[in-house]
């Protein structure tokens, strides 16, 4: 039997100090109660464990990469085509806790790339957006690619 | 012993409790997946077409010699009249191709590569069209949605020429007119007119060809032309008061950005926004 029936053995027992035999059944219905509501402890924990994979922080990197790399855009600093400037603007708004990297590829080729190495061991959302890079008189195209990750 | 096995069960219900709600919380975790994915799906979706808008919107701001900007519920569009889009419509088709190269989900259309312009005005479903022949149309497709009309026009070295209404019934709708010159001279003209009527106005005395810009308006098609008779080029701003709305955008009809992620059933087609503003 169960927990229940165990404590109501014991006190019998501990009344009666009737011996050997109810000892031993005492403990074994101890020992009994003790494994199930352990395997069902397990399997719930287990059950939880999976479930436990923090989704709502997933969106909120989904969210945050999106909206620097927005901000980047439409304050100019994608524009600049200088990874210094794009460096230091991104640093200063993304939030404490999570890192970021940006690569722009223009259609001349030309290859800006913020500092930072993507990690393996975690879960990093990319995204990328088109892009136009302008001068006063002319426009060119390009694709910025964004990595995020927590820290 | 019936204490015991009460208490036996209880203990046990309160595990099966425990068990179910951890089922519970597992499910739902699985749901949360899908619904990440779906998330994730829909803010690259959103940020690929808003990056073509924006894209567009740039191209159309350092190519197409036009100025468009809000003031309030007013919108001021600025052009040359004439106007060549050319270089505009060279620049969308690289764009188009560009971007059909390196966003697999990403197609822009252009359906009007010709020498046209077309902005549409919503929600108040008016269209401003330039045309290469010295032309411009503003036409209200439904009904009027504007309650008043402002023109500048600079004619450069050139005089200002005189204004002159030619024809007009007085009503309550206000039509300001004014012409400057980059050596300072300048003439303005307003009058309150029925736009249950026709009217038109001219801007006599300018150089070559007929030697004027006539403003006119049609009742009945409900479209005013700006038609530029001189033979110089003339720089126009075109101011249109419009009525209240909760939004406004000015967006490119010919131009349509499609975001396609068939994979998941997603898709989002528009025409490119040029410029829009939430009130």
């Amino acid at each position: 039997m169960l927990g229940g029936l165990y404590f109501i053995k014991m006190n019998q027992y501990l009344n009666s100090y009737s011996g050997n035999k109810k000892g031993i059944v005492l403990s074994l219905d101890a020992a009994i109660a003790v494994v199930i509501v352990s395997i069902i402890v397990i399997v719930a924990t287990t059950y939880i464990t999976k479930s436990n994979n923090d989704y709502t922080s997933r969106m909120q990197l989904v969210k945050i990469g999106s909206d620097i790399i927005t901000v980047l855009d439409y304050d100019g600093a994608l524009n600049t085509l200088n990874s210094d400037v794009i460096s230091s603007k991104m640093n200063s708004i993304l939030p404490i806790g999570y890192n970021m990297k940006i690569r722009i590829e223009t259609n001349s080729s030309q290859v800006v790339e913020t500092i930072g190495i993507i990690p393996e061991d975690r879960y990093v959302f990319a995204g990328r957006k088109l892009l136009v890079v302008t001068n006063s008189t002319d426009a060119s195209y390009a694709t910025a690619r964004f990595w995020i990750w927590n820290r | 012993m019936k204490k015991g096995i009460l208490l036996s069960i209880g203990l046990t219900l309160v595990a099966l409790i425990v068990l179910g709600l951890a089922v519970l919380i597992y499910n739902d975790s699985s749901k949360n997946i899908e619904r990440f994915n779906t998330l994730s799906l829909f803010e690259r979706l959103n940020s690929e077409y808003l990056s073509a808008e924006k894209s567009i919107s740039r191209i159309f701001n350092v190519n197409s010699n036009m100025n468009l900007s809000f003031n309030g519920f007013n919108i001021t569009i600025q052009d040359a009249l004439p106007n060549n889009y050319t270089n505009l419509k060279n620049k969308l088709i690289l764009f188009r191709d560009y971007a059909g190269d390196n966003f697999a989900n990403v197609k822009i259309t252009l359906s009007d590569t010709t020498n046209n312009f077309k902005i549409a005005i919503n929600p108040q479903l008016i269209n401003y069209t330039q045309t290469p022949s010295n032309k411009k149309i503003l036409v209200d497709y439904d009904k009027l949605n504007f309650f008043g009309l402002r023109f500048n026009f600079n004619t450069g070295n050139s005089t200002v020429g005189t204004i002159q209404w030619e024809e007009f019934d007085s009503g309550s709708f206000p039509v300001s007119i004014s012409v400057a010159n980059s050596t300072g001279s300048s003439t303005q003209s307003s009058q309150n007119v029925d736009m249950n009527d026709e009217w038109e106005v001219r801007i006599n005395g300018l150089p070559g060809g007929e030697g004027r810009i006539i403003v006119e308006f049609d009742d009945e098609d409900k479209q005013v032309t700006i038609e530029n008779n001189a033979n110089i080029g003339i720089n126009s701003k075109t101011e249109i008061l419009l009525n209240k709305s909760n939004y406004l955008s000015l967006t490119d009809p010919s131009t349509k950005i499609s975001v396609n992620f068939s994979e998941a059933k997603l898709s989002k087609v528009q025409s490119a926004r040029l410029l829009y503003s939430y009130y």
